[in-house]
């Protein structure tokens, strides 16, 4: 079935999912789409760095994403499920106070990044109309 | 950074503004910075450095006998910290000074995000995925403040007042180094 993940950050993607006892078995490129992670003989991989994953051409979408420290959510029905932001991300902020990267869209949306302001002191301010 | 859905309401209030107003929807930098209510300000200094981390902060005096936070003082730190690089909290409290967000504040987050793209199919689903939101997080605003008006309910209305009530008991939660 087609499965839209919604991924921390980036567009939605759209992947080929077949999702079973809480399981959501996606390919090599559905878990390089929702992730960015390589599925290899070796695992799960970013670059050179591996994650030892015995897999035979398929993953756990939900439990390879915990082992990259992102939390899930699957609403099967609606064929949805959202990755978390990553676990470690947060923890650059909070513990090494690394900012940490993000794009999104300005009132006419333009994507502006906050590494387009490096080399100025920035405030970043969040705020809502509610 | 608007944690908001209504871009057309975000422009309405940033007549005249000068720097970037950015739209975050999908509430990405309540995850990235732990951020669980508005105004939060975070300082970041010219190498991407957090100088001074998550502030509950108000721009002007509008809302000042609500919550008894003039905002004068915290723009003076502000001044200061421009002119002369100073941060008014010593340095090493600042790591560690925002308290991570829980598995459920994170699964908030999953399902406020699933609700609000829901939402913007028309999927009468999103209903569900608010409310088990707010249940996960009631006192966090992100979630069960920000999902108000996604579902016809005055975020300005009796049933604010009582949440900041509910809040304000629970020791006012919040991630970040709160008030000045």
């Amino acid at each position: 079935m087609d499965l839209t993940v919604l991924v921390p950050g980036s567009e939605a993607v759209v992947v080929d999912a077949s999702i079973a006892d809480g399981q959501v078995l996606v390919g090599a490129d559905g878990v390089e789409a929702a992730t960015g992670m390589t599925l290899t003989r070796e695992g799960l991989c970013e670059g050179a760095v591996c994650t030892v994953y015995a897999n035979d051409g398929e993953v756990d979408l939900a439990e390879a994403g915990l082992r990259l420290g992102q939390r899930s959510i699957l609403d099967a029905e609606a064929a949805v499920m959202a990755l978390a932001v990553p676990q470690r991300s947060r923890a650059s902020a909070i513990d090494d106070l690394i900012a940490p990267g993000f794009t999104l869209p300005d009132l006419d949306g333009n994507d502006r990044s906050l590494e387009e302001f490096r080399g100025r002191k920035q405030l970043l301010v969040a705020f809502a109309s509610w | 950074m608007a944690i908001d859905e209504d871009t057309e309401k975000i422009r309405e209030g940033a007549v005249g503004i000068t720097y970037p107003v950015l739209m975050d929807r999908d509430h990405l930098l309540c995850e990235l910075y732990a951020i669980s209510n508005v105004p939060t300000v975070i300082w970041i200094d010219e190498n991407s450095r957090i100088a001074r981390p998550n502030s509950v902060a108000f721009g002007n005096d509008m809302f000042v006998e609500f919550h008894n936070q003039p905002s004068e003082p915290f723009k003076d730190k502000i001044r200061d910290w421009v002119h002369t690089g100073k941060v008014d909290i010593p340095a090493d409290q600042l790591p560690g000074a925002v308290e991570d967000l829980s598995d459920d504040e994170v699964d908030a987050r999953l399902h406020f995000r699933v609700a609000a793209h829901l939402r913007r199919e028309g999927s009468g689903a999103a209903a569900t995925h608010f409310s088990k939101a707010e249940e996960l997080a009631a006192l966090d605003f992100t979630i069960s403040r920000a999902a108000m008006p996604l579902t016809e309910r005055d975020p300005f209305g009796e049933e604010f007042f009582a949440l900041y009530e509910k809040w304000a008991e629970a020791g006012s939660p919040f991630h970040g180094l709160g008030r000045l």
